[in-house]
């Protein structure tokens, strides 16, 4: 009796928390269905020049993901496999496949503003923070509930916090801003341009913008998009590293 | 007239002016001794530092050096390196092209410096051809690396093996290649041994899409303290708004803080000498005064004033510090020009230590032209100090009770 | 009888003696307060770098010092830790897990070396907790606190309680994260602990590394009354399965430097006495030549060459036992002064800050180098009366007396 007043004294505080855990929940479902193959096209720009690449990607749940780089030719058919908080990568010129170390996992990933750890993901947006619904701001056209992500004492995550701006229907990422302990912007990733791929209205293009370096950003420019491809583990070694190609 | 008395009173008696002479002149070559001794040190220190670092003039891409990545590298210009190589003074000019790489052979990788060199040039400065242990040096046309022992014992692998390197190249460009063993060098610093790799220049270059392209160019001196006049000389000739013209003493300020550190303890040491010889210096000014007080004595009662006699004292004494200085100085140059060129070796363990560590092992000598200067200055000050004894004596003499005595 | 000329002779003419003894005296004291701040510097400097940074000895399991790979520990350290502490010498031991990894604040991403400490053991041999100048050593923080140099804080641009995430490979090579807050901030002239090291708790690192409550490295620190080298050979004897190094193996560098700065030490202080024997030649001939007729006399009267040159000599003995003890006294008022208190150098160097050194300098000596110097300015003034003495029994009685 006495515990059931206690639960209705906190019952709107609970909602209101379980509504934010919701949100997010179904953003980071949406970005990842059981499986994927889509063709994205990437541009690093600096401010002393920008670098197209090209390349298809696959995934498996939230842990395996092989990418194939088509252009530039240089790279042509080097391909990165990550499984379970490994990285490989292929380097088709030299017919090697080499396991990146923990202190490479620091580098830039093909010298974008993503890490090699971002490819990982040592963390989840949804069990590693505490999430609030701070308000309602409209973003590319789309009424987006606005979370503060604040990371929980143990998470494995560096951010002081995260404010992610989610659109009220579709459960689409528009905005990201990721911030250090002293509450100092780093880095800043939009979602825009939002398409329809395989039946969901996804954003297609990512921007990630470092905030402490002016001139430079990351834009990853999505074509093509499938979801529930009817992969398996077995597509997603490193065997298959060397055998994979742009048509698979 | 004065003059005259002066010169003449130091020949009088031989005997007592040689022997003053001969303690100050002693106290001159004593303070060179140490002095030039300590500074050789430093010198031999900081050739060592230089030489297996930066070099003495370091010339690279504005921002390179604080952030020593690809992307801020400099065009590799022929005819600034032939330009350099011309300046009087240069010994030799080093480009690099220096960056981090992934290194891997079977199962095993390893981050590591990759420094992309040429053989020839790089051996002028750092004598690497020296720490080949095993297999053979680089030339600039092999396509073929060098790594360091610690690196190739981790790796598991020898010579003619083939290594695998994998990085990130210019503007993000992705750098992939396999090169065989040629050599193995042996570094006495653990982490320079255990994360070193050598590649020819064009093979580093087009490993990273850098044709074309250098992080830096060392340049080695003939004598260190030529930096400045060429450090101005390069900086007429290249264009600053684009490269950074940085000299020893900036590239590494902690070589200059350790020896300030020492040089404190060296102070004091030559301060106690000063002490020292001071004490021998005044000892013989106050025997020649107690010696001449019948002379004195004499000389004020014949109706010499006081302040005359001060002054002939005082240009005897500044006759034969200047005697002193002229000889210790000109006895000790050519010991110390022997000994520059002629460091005495170190013997024992410490030889072998050293020899391990690459450097010689030996004590240095310093010719720099300020320990002369400074020294013969601080004797001549020293003596002048000192001198004012005899002086004060004659004020105070009384001429009878002198030539009783 | 010749004793008493010789001490009736030294006070005959005073302000020579008095010459004399004082150089002798300030001789003694120059070198004892010489050598003491030698000694403090190298106490500060080098000796400090040894014990913060590599200690006296190091015992790894052979295997790890060629592959870093974290399943290389030292099996049964704890019990070897114990025979280690136990051999004479030791001073104490500390423990240490050691894993190659990645820390990471929300700014960069850099290369560490994590060290697991104890952080009792660590301070006893290392005082890592004195090279603490923000923040506390391990307190203030409860949860996985970690201390790190104060170039990486600046290259991560983190502070005090910051957090960040530290990622490695475990013992199975799974790659294991965690969230760490920094507690401390230490400042040290060594590159390796001031920017390529993470301290953390080794309760803290052992289960996400899996090595169980093994370790990677022991480090002990030594009081000097037995060779590094012997102690590692006798931890050897005990366990020959492990590789065991004093430092002079760990850092041939720092052995260099040390032995050249104690040679260097060496030769500076024979210069010094040189320069001393000099001061006595000279003034003692000088003594000798103003009393030519004096002599000349004692030697006409049928005073024989030996006595004469033991008279001359046992003068010089007498101005450096008088000599001596008041250098000596000066010496050891002037060193245990600044033991206490420390000679305030920072107005002559920046460096020492900057290298993290206390710009306090605190001069030590052995109680042996006051004994060493005493008996090296002795024999000094004795070589020193040799030649004037000599001098003196060359000279021809009648000629001297006719001189004057």
């Amino acid at each position: 009796m006495k515990n059931i007043l206690i639960a209705l004294l906190f019952l709107p505080q609970m909602l209101f928390a379980q509504t934010a855990l919701e949100i997010v929940t179904k953003a980071d479902d949406k970005m990842k269905g059981k499986s994927s193959r889509s063709e994205l096209t990437i541009t690093i720009v600096r401010p002393s020049y920008t670098r197209d690449m090209s390349m298809v990607g696959w995934t498996m749940g939230r842990d395996h993901s092989l990418t194939y780089i088509i252009s530039p030719k240089r790279d042509a058919g080097a391909t990165f496999l990550s499984r379970e908080k490994e990285v490989w990568s292929y380097t088709p010129s030299i017919e090697r496949i080499v396991k990146l170390p923990p202190s490479m996992m620091s580098q830039n990933w093909m010298g974008t503003d993503f890490t090699n750890d971002d490819l990982v993901k040592q963390s989840s947006m949804v069990t590693d923070y505490t999430h609030n619904l701070i308000g309602s701001e409209t973003m590319e056209g789309y009424a987006c509930h606005k979370i503060e992500m604040i990371p929980k004492e143990d998470a494995a995550v560096v951010w002081g916090k995260v404010i992610v701006w989610i659109d009220k229907t579709e459960y689409m990422q528009l905005k990201v801003e990721f911030y250090d302990e002293d509450g100092y912007l780093v880095n800043t990733l939009l979602g825009k341009e939002p398409m329809e791929f395989d039946g969901k209205l996804i954003p297609s293009v990512m921007e990630m913008i470092p905030a402490d370096k002016p001139g430079n950003k990351t834009i990853m420019r999505t074509n093509s998009l499938k979801f529930n491809i009817g992969v398996d583990e077995s597509f997603f070694t490193t065997r298959n590293m060397k055998a994979v190609t742009a048509n698979d | 007239m004065i003059f005259k008395l002066a010169w003449r009173n130091i020949w009088r008696n031989k005997r007592r002016s040689y022997l003053t002479i001969a303690s100050i002149m002693f106290a001159v070559i004593l303070a060179l001794l140490m002095r030039s001794l300590q500074l050789g040190s430093y010198e031999s220190m900081i050739e060592n530092s230089v030489r297996f670092s930066t070099g003495h003039i370091q010339i690279h891409q504005n921002g390179y050096w604080d952030e020593k990545i690809l992307d801020n590298s400099m065009p590799q210009d022929t005819q600034l390196i032939y330009m350099l190589s011309g300046i009087q003074g240069v010994e030799g000019v080093i480009p690099r092209l220096e960056s981090f790489i992934l290194s891997a052979y079977g199962s095993k990788t390893r981050g590591a410096f990759l420094m992309g060199i040429d053989p020839e040039r790089e051996q002028g400065m750092t004598r690497l051809r020296d720490k080949v242990v095993e297999g053979e040096y680089l030339t600039i046309n092999d396509k073929a690396a060098l790594i360091s022992e610690g690196l190739a014992k981790y790796l598991k692998m020898g010579v003619g093996d083939t290594l695998v390197l994998l990085g990130q190249g210019y503007h993000g460009a992705s750098a992939a290649a396999l090169y065989p063993i040629k050599g193995i060098v042996k570094f006495p610093i653990k982490q320079q041994n255990d994360q070193s790799i050598f590649l020819p220049i064009p093979q580093a270059q087009s490993l990273y899409d850098a044709n074309g392209l250098l992080t830096s160019v060392s340049i080695m001196l003939d004598k260190p303290q030529r930096v400045d006049e060429v450090e101005k000389t390069i900086k007429e000739y290249v264009n600053l708004e684009m490269l950074e013209v940085m000299n020893w003493e900036e590239l590494s300020p902690e070589l200059i803080q350790g020896i300030e550190i020492d040089n404190l303890s060296s102070l004091m040491m030559l301060y106690i000498l000063y002490i020292i010889i001071g004490f021998g210096i005044l000892g013989t000014f106050m025997m020649m005064t107690a010696e001449r007080q019948y002379e004195f004595g004499v000389m004020m009662s014949i109706g010499m004033s006081r302040i005359k006699m001060q002054l002939t004292i005082a240009l005897e004494m500044f006759l034969m510090t200047v005697l002193a200085l002229i000889g210790g100085i000109g006895l000790m140059t050519p010991i110390l020009i022997y000994m520059h060129a002629h460091p005495i070796p170190l013997t024992g363990d410490m030889a072998i230590t050293a020899e391990e560590m690459g450097v010689e092992a030996a004590y240095y000598f310093s010719l720099q032209p300020e320990i002369f200067l400074n020294q013969a200055w601080a004797i001549f000050i020293m003596a002048g100090f000192l001198g004012f004894y005899p002086l004060y004596s004659i004020q105070k003499l009384k001429p009878v009770k002198a030539m009783r005595a | 009888m010749l004793v008493k000329i010789a001490w009736r002779n030294v006070w005959r003419s005073r302000t020579r003696s008095l010459i004399v003894i004082s150089s002798i005296a300030v001789g003694v004291w120059a070198l004892l307060a010489g050598t003491g701040f030698m000694n403090g510097f190298l106490v500060s400097y080098m000796t400090e770098a040894i014990n913060h940074d590599i200690s006296n000895l190091q015992v790894h399991n052979p295997e790890y010092s060629e592959d870093n790979d974290v399943n290389y520990f030292i099996p049964n350290s704890d019990e070897k830790a114990e025979k280690l502490n136990q051999i004479p010498g030791v001073v104490a031991v500390t423990k240490r897990v050691l894993v190659n990894g990645m820390i990471q604040s929300a700014k960069k991403a850099t290369g560490v070396e994590v060290c697991g400490i104890n952080t009792v053991e660590e301070a006893n041999v290392t005082r890592l907790d004195s090279l603490i100048t923000e923040g506390a050593y391990f307190e203030g923080v409860k949860r996985n606190p970690v201390v790190i140099g104060s170039k990486l804080a600046e290259e991560l641009g983190v502070k005090i309680r910051s957090k960040v995430v530290i990622t490695f490979s475990d013992a199975e090579g799974e790659m294991i994260s965690g969230a760490f807050r920094v507690v401390g901030i230490l400042k040290t002239s060594s590159i390796r602990l001031n920017q390529l090291t993470a301290f953390v708790k080794s309760s803290d690192i052992q289960p996400l590394v899996g090595v169980g409550d093994n370790y990677h490295e022991m480090a002990a620190v030594t009081d000097g009354t037995v060779e590094d080298s012997v102690i590692v050979s006798q931890y050897q004897l005990m366990y020959p399965e492990d590789l065991s190094e004093d430092w002079r193996l760990l850092s041939p560098s720092m052995a260099m430097m040390t032995d050249m700065y104690g040679n260097m030490l060496y030769i500076l202080m024979a210069v010094i006495l040189i320069a001393l024997v000099f001061g006595i030649i000279n003034t003692m001939l000088m003594a000798v030549l103003e009393r030519m007729k004096e002599i000349g006399m004692l030697m006409a009267i049928g005073m024989n060459k030996t006595k004469v040159f033991s008279m001359i000599v046992l003068e010089t003995v007498y101005l450096g036992l008088v000599g001596t003890p008041i250098g000596l006294l000066l010496g050891y008022l002037h060193i245990n002064y600044y033991q206490k208190r420390g000679v305030d150098l920072s107005a002559y160097s920046e460096g020492l800050e900057a290298f993290g050194y206390s710009s306090d300098l605190f001069p030590y000596l052995d109680n042996s180098v006051y004994f060493i110097v005493s008996f090296g300015v002795f024999v000094t003034a004795l070589l020193g009366s040799l030649y004037p003495a000599r001098k003196a029994i060359k000279l021809k009685p009648v000629e001297t007396l006719h001189k004057l």
